[in-house]
């Protein structure tokens, strides 16, 4: 920062005041002696006020010049008046009036100053050897001057020097400064009570230089007061005088400094930042003060006011003296003081210099502000249109998406959420933004530190590099980018120790199928390379493939078409075989509909002759079976035997469990083209071997085939294993056909054994009974006559007694409700067969016993049913 | 007949339930809403909790029936009104759900219906009786706190009791006052909207409203200068004495001498003992006095408007009466517009206007020769009294309103000093007035008079006489002597006379004046 602090003048007009016998003012006594011409009379009067002079009480009442000289001190002062000029008096007590007889006399020298410089201080006007102390007689009129004021009597290494002398002096300043700022809420005046009278002077060079010299238009001073009613900002006293300073002054009044007695007010601010660190400049850093000086008349603000340490703030800042600021709404305020308050000239300066500071903030590892400051910059760019500060908002964005994804410490979530306003508020953001990550060194950076980012961020730094690729040169494939192919190697090389947690979805960054299939084909070639430099192990590259593979899954779920092209492209690289079979295998098993995909795939991918296909063709149908569920399995052995599929499979254990399941498929129905085509299909093949339980074929054949010849015997053991509905169906079909055919009663008894399984008891009388109810109420059928006969006849001795017993209840009630529907002549004869024995009729008797409670109750329900019509009701009525 | 009977008392009967639904519903509904106005009530009246306080305005909390009052009402009448709303929409949804009883549902669209209704005549009436309440304490308030402020009002008027600020001499009937718990600036600290009796500043500290309550033992400060005023500036009976006169006309040592003499020699007379009520006054009186003792004049006065001079009077340990003596520079003179701003016109008691008799034309003509050997000593004065009394009198045209034939009211003494000097005493001094006349004071006063046009004076005698209802002339050393350089005591003589003579007109029974 140059120093542009110049040795400027000042003009100003004068005036002596003074008790005089010829004065202007036409009378003797205190009045203006001389003046120049251009004071109005308001001025006049406040510069004799401000020029008004009263020793201290205690100095003696008649002193001699020399006393004088030693004892009384002199009064500076200076304000800034309604009219926006500046008063400054220098008032010296000269003891005796013209009279020679009355003490009290004392000169005032005034100055009206139109303004004061924006490098002056009104002390270095105090340091001015032109002030006069006496007048000369009859000459009344002032000519305008041209003041140089004094810089060095109290320059800031003299006031370091002073402050320095006494290690107390740096807080006595800092509770003065912050005094002053008190005081411009509270209106209670600074007091200094001093007793040495060079220091008063030099504590208010201390205090004026505290401050910014454009901002001494708020800050009056007095280094030598004695009326409290005519107070300015800062007021140093001396001996006695009408101040009491009393509790009630200090804790109310004034701010006390009292340097005498040291008893002192309570001076205690909400924001002391200021005050300390001007303090602690003024004590040991006079440069850096004078560089902040210059450093303020950047800033419109001229107020001693809040935004002092705002700005005081942004100086340390770019000085680089701090690099976080604490609170959130401390640093807003300090970016609205920038905006507010810096001059159009020197904008482009402050920002400018503000932004490297920025930038080594970020660097250094504070982000706090980061946020506020890219808004503020970018509000600064909207406003004027500086692509300057676009390139800062750019430059910090870039800083802060490094802090995230390879230094590490600054939320993600943040910076996209700052990306995104700054998106919304920068045209062409995105392109803009892009171009710092095609900047040769950040490529190069990346190229360095990608082994530094976890998958996630390696994709997230890849994406943006790739998108700004694309911004850049949209007709260049990615593919064909070296730079763009070397950071994908490099992130692979980086990810190796955890390949299968490499994010795969890079491959999605490249635009068309042929340069996905480039990318697999390149990265996959990277992995074996790295296995066979036994960088990493096989298991290490299995489980990468298959998480590839997995996630070869995601990239086409939808587009099926497209995805069949990446595979077919794939297949085309032997070396990528192994990529492709392991990817089938994880998809098959993903696959909610395994069938239809394996079909789909054996039509898009395998149908081909391919090497391919003749190597996994087979392995993959093996995987596919493995991964079916047991009702996949058995849909699938159907297919494969119907479309004749099973001459390729050659593993018996295989055959065998495809039959055992196709077998499970066959349903007993009489008009069920698959079942019929299934059996036909399985009895075309080899599969005598194979034991089937139940065996589905032979019940099948017994059902439906042409010959019926199936003994007993075979349709028992057929029947092993049966389950409940396969055997209601059967045995409902077959029981009554059986039960016809047969030739002689003795057989009867066969078949029931042959068919009844003691489980299934329920459908099998409802298979039998089912026999007795197609003839209607004429006449027995012959079956039906060999029926009863047979179980009438049943013993003990029998061999299958027990199952006869086990069901004979049932079909008893069976027999005796077709016995019961039996025209009466049937009934009859029945009752009265012959032939019987003993054990028979009374067998026979239970059966009609049965019948006949059946009639009575059939009479009764059907005269229930009469009842019911008028008719028959009256007549029954009638009857009674 | 006997069925047409029990369909009619059927009718009745299902008449009587659906009445006595609707009443059980209307009886909910209007408890409900007397629940929920309770309710409102209690979670909205919090007279503890005080309005925030406006920058800028007093920094104390306003009684609750003045503002927090009708905010707390608002609140209870938006929170009564949202409860109901709520509570009849509840009832609403019940008397949807509930199919299963016929009744239920009629009683809850009652209940709904009656929230609504009871409600609202619930929510007029009662916010009509709460609003009348509040008002009503607020008129009570507003006048107890009227009456007690005319009371205060009335005693402080009849004790002479106002602030008068010794530093700008600015009057007001009350000055700020400072909360003695954190300084805060109370500038309405009467009876009012903050309080009757006390005002609770922000800080939560109890102040006292009244004069009554001894507000008094707050510390005060000028609305105008805001400087410091002490109690006696405001609670007590002063003398506002006003001394006038041109440059070097020996106002300052006329003031002191008056004091000295009144301390050390006629307030016991009186009956009174002094006190100073400030240090500063008794250090300045003190350096003053000493100065005198050793032959020094009184350092010269600068401030146009200097601060006033207090001494308390006081009798069995309580201050009788304050005197308020002040002088400004005789420079004031020089201009009526530095007049104007001298406020003390407004309640002054009366003005002494001293005039240094080597100002008359005549007696500089008459003591030409020796004038010229002790000009030194006696200092004359450069601005005549004609020109001095003018200006005053411009000043007080200005202050009172009064026209350019008016009269001013106020007692005026007219004090002819330096008569040490030269042979003055013998023409205008004691020794000038036959010793056997009984009012020496009055024959002083005539005697001046005749000597005044002797000299040439005839305008000042008019002017005085045609503006003041009320003046009387004295005569008066200040310094008993002509200074020399000699550090032999400066005594003056005749100068209390000026100042008894104006408080006998103001308390002619304690100040009394021969």
């Amino acid at each position: 920062m140059d120093n542009l602090l110049t040795n400027s003048t000042v003009d100003a007009l004068q005036l002596y005041y003074t008790s005089c016998e010829n004065g202007v003012e036409g009378s003797s006594g205190f009045q203006v002696q001389a003046i120049s011409d251009g004071i109005e009379f308001t001025e006049r009067e406040e510069l004799k006020k401000l020029g008004a002079y009263e020793p201290p009480r205690d100095l003696p009442s008649a002193p001699s010049k020399e006393d004088i000289a030693r004892l009384f001190p002199v009064a500076f002062r200076n304000v800034k008046l309604h009219s926006g000029k500046w008063a400054m008096t220098r008032s010296e007590y000269t003891g005796l009036d013209f009279s020679g007889m009355r003490y009290g006399n004392f000169f005032t020298h005034g100055l009206l100053l139109d303004s004061m410089g924006h490098d002056i201080w009104p002390v270095d006007i105090y340091g001015w050897e032109g002030w006069c102390n006496s007048y000369v007689e009859g000459q009344h009129a002032l000519s305008r001057i041209s003041i140089i004021p004094d810089k060095e009597r109290y320059s800031l290494q003299e006031l370091e020097r002073f402050l320095n002398k006494n290690k107390d002096r740096i807080l006595l300043i800092q509770m003065m400064i912050v005094a002053i700022f008190l005081g411009k809420e509270t209106s209670r005046k600074l007091v200094i009570k001093e007793d040495e009278i060079d220091n008063g002077l030099l504590w208010i060079a201390c205090i004026q230089k505290s401050f910014p010299a454009h901002m001494q238009d708020s800050l009056s001073c007095s280094s030598y007061q004695f009326h409290p009613g005519t107070c300015l900002d800062v007021n140093v006293i001396y001996g006695e005088n009408d101040f009491r300073l009393d509790e009630t002054e200090k804790e109310y009044q004034f701010y006390v400094v009292d340097l005498v007695d040291n008893q002192h007010s309570k001076i205690d601010g909400n924001d002391n930042y200021y005050a300390i660190t001007i303090s602690k400049m003024l004590y040991q850093n006079p440069e850096k003060l004078n560089a902040f000086h210059l450093f303020s008349s950047f800033f419109t603000y001229s107020e001693i006011g809040e935004h002092l340490s705002s700005m005081l703030k942004v100086f340390q800042f770019i000085e680089g003296e701090i690099n976080v600021f604490e609170k959130d709404s401390d640093f807003n305020r300090i970016l609205k003081f920038i905006s507010e308050y810096t001059k159009k000239e020197k904008i482009d300066y402050i920002l400018t210099s503000l932004a490297p500071a920025v930038n080594k903030m970020i660097a250094c590892g504070n982000y706090e502000n980061t946020e506020q400051f890219i808004y503020f910059y970018m509000d600064f760019f909207n406003a004027t249109g500086d692509k300057a500060y676009k390139g800062i908002v750019l430059e910090q964005l870039f800083g802060l998406f490094n802090a995230v994804y390879f230094e590490k410490k600054y939320s993600e979530n943040n910076f996209l959420v700052i990306e995104e306003k700054v998106r919304s508020n920068l045209r062409q953001y995105d392109q803009d933004f892009s171009n710092f990550f095609l900047l040769t060194e950040n490529i190069e950076r990346f190229k360095n530190e990608i082994s530094t980012l976890n998958g996630e961020e390696t994709f997230i730094v890849l994406a943006r590099i790739f998108k700004a690729m694309r911004l850049f040169e949209p007709d260049t494939p990615l593919s064909e980018s070296d730079n763009a192919i070397e950071l994908i190697l490099l992130s692979v090389q980086a990810q190796k120790e955890m390949l299968y947690k490499f994010p795969w979805k890079v491959i999605d960054l490249f635009d068309s199928h042929e340069e996905k299939v480039n990318i697999v084909y390149t990265i996959f070639q990277e992995m074996k390379e790295i296995t066979e430099n036994k960088e990493i192990t096989s298991f290490d590259l299995a489980l990468a493939v298959q998480s590839l593979a997995d996630y070869m899954q995601t990239l086409f779920s939808v587009e099926t078409n497209r995805y069949y092209d990446f595979i077919n492209t794939l297949c085309g690289y032997e070396i990528c075989w192994d990529l492709v079979y392991e990817e089938w295998k994880s998809r098959i098993l993903r696959h909610h509909k395994k069938l239809y995909l394996f079909t789909e795939y054996q039509i898009n991918v395998l149908d081909s002759n391919s090497d391919y296909r003749e190597k996994y063709q087979t392995l993959m149908k093996e995987e596919y079976w493995k991964s079916l569920s047991d009702i996949e399995k058995n849909d699938q052995a159907v297919s494969w035997i119907t479309m004749d599929e099973i001459k390729y499979m050659s593993e018996d254990s295989f055959f065998n469990e495809l039959f055992y399941r196709a077998n499970q498929k066959i349903k007993f129905e009489r008009d069920g083209r698959e079942s019929l085509e299934l059996v036909k299909k399985m009895q075309e093949c080899n599969i005598q071997n194979i034991l089937f339980e139940p065996n589905k074929l032979v019940l099948f054949d017994a059902l439906f085939g042409e010959e019926n010849i199936i003994n007993n015997s075979e349709i028992s053991k057929a029947l092993k294993n049966i389950d409940e509905n396969d055997y209601r169906v059967f045995i409902g079909l077959y029981l009554p056909n059986a039960m016809e055919n047969m030739g002689k009663y003795e057989s009867h008894g066969d078949i029931i054994k042959a068919l009844f399984l003691p489980r299934y008891k329920k459908y099998f009388i409802e298979a039998y009974c089912s026999m007795f109810e197609q003839n209607g109420v004429k006449e027995l059928s012959q079956t039906e006559s060999i029926a009863w006969r047979f179980w009438v006849s049943i013993t003990t001795r029998d061999e299958n007694y027990k199952i006869y017993k086990y069901i004979h209840k049932e079909i008893f009630e069976c027999l005796g409700t077709r016995f019961s529907i039996l025209p009466d002549k049937q009934y009859k004869s029945i009752k009265d067969a012959e032939g019987l024995s003993r054990s028979q009729k009374i067998k026979l008797n239970d059966i009609l016993e049965i019948a006949s409670s059946k009639k009575k109750s059939l009479f009764n329900s059907i005269s229930k049913s009469l009842k019911k019509f008028p008719f028959f009701g009256k007549t029954t009525k009638g009857k009674r | 007949m006997g069925e047409l009977i029990k369909g009619l008392l059927l009718i009745a009967i299902g008449l009587a339930i659906l009445a006595i639904t609707v009443l059980l519903g209307a009886v909910y509904g209007a408890g409900i809403s007397l629940y929920n106005y309770a309710f409102a009530l209690k979670n909205n009246i919090k007279p503890e909790e005080n309005v925030k306080i406006t920058k800028g305005l007093e920094p104390a909390k306003k009684n609750y029936f003045f503002e927090k009052g009708f905010q707390d009402l608002i609140n209870v009448i938006n929170n009564n009104w949202e409860k109901n709303i709520d509570s009849s929409k509840d009832c609403f949804s019940k008397a949807k759900k509930n199919n299963d009883n016929p009744i239920e549902p009629i009683m809850w669209w009652m209940a709904g219906i009656s929230v609504v209704v009871y409600g609202t005549i619930f929510f007029i009436i009662i916010s009509l009786f709460h609003f009348l309440v509040l008002g009503g304490f607020l008129l009570l308030l507003y006048l107890s706190f009227s009456i007690v402020w005319f009371i205060e009002r009335a005693y402080l008027f009849f004790h002479r009791f106002f602030a008068a600020c010794p530093y700008c001499h600015t009057k007001t009937t009350l000055p700020e006052y400072l909360c003695d718990n954190c300084g805060a600036i109370h500038k309405k600290l009467v009876p009012n909207e903050y309080g009757i009796f006390y005002h609770t500043c922000e800080c939560g500290h109890r102040l006292p409203s009244t004069f009554f309550l001894n507000r008094g033992r707050l510390q005060a400060r000028c609305s105008n200068c805001h400087q410091f005023l002490l109690r006696e500036h405001i609670e007590s009976k002063r003398l506002f004495i006003p001394i006038l006169g041109g440059p070097s006309a020996g106002k300052t040592t006329f003031m002191f001498s008056a004091i000295r003499n009144l301390i050390d020699h006629k307030a016991k007379d009186l009956g009174f003992e002094t006190e100073f009520i400030d240090k500063i006054a008794e250090s300045k009186y003190n350096k003053i006095v000493n100065d005198l003792m050793s032959g020094h004049l009184p350092l010269k006065t600068v401030d146009n408007i200097p601060k006033a001079f207090n001494l308390a009077l006081k009798k069995n340990n309580a201050t009788k009466w304050l005197l308020y003596i002040y002088d400004p520079a005789g420079e004031a003179y020089s201009n009526a517009d530095n007049l104007s701003s001298h406020y003390y016109s407004e309640y002054m008691s009366g003005m002494i206007f001293v005039i240094d008799p080597f100002t008359f034309r005549g007696v500089r003509q008459e003591y030409k020769n020796q004038l010229k050997i002790n000009k030194k000593g006696i200092g004359p004065s450069s601005l005549s009294a004609d020109d001095a009394l003018t200006r005053t009198i411009l000043a007080m045209e200005e202050s009172f309103g009064l026209k350019k034939t008016g009269k001013i009211q106020k007692p005026l003494a007219v004090v002819i000093t330096k008569v040490d000097a030269l042979e003055l005493e013998d023409t205008i001094g004691n020794k000038a007035i036959d010793g056997s006349v009984k009012d020496k004071s009055f024959a002083k006063h005539k005697l001046i008079k005749k000597q005044l046009l002797e000299w040439g004076e005839a305008a000042l005698l008019h002017q005085l006489e045609s503006r003041f209802s009320n003046f009387r002339f004295f005569s008066s050393s200040a310094l008993g002597r002509i200074p020399d350089g000699s550090k032999k005591d400066l005594k003056g003589y005749d100068v209390l006379e000026p100042i008894l003579w104006i408080a006998s007109t103001v308390s002619d029974e304690e100040f009394r004046y021969e």
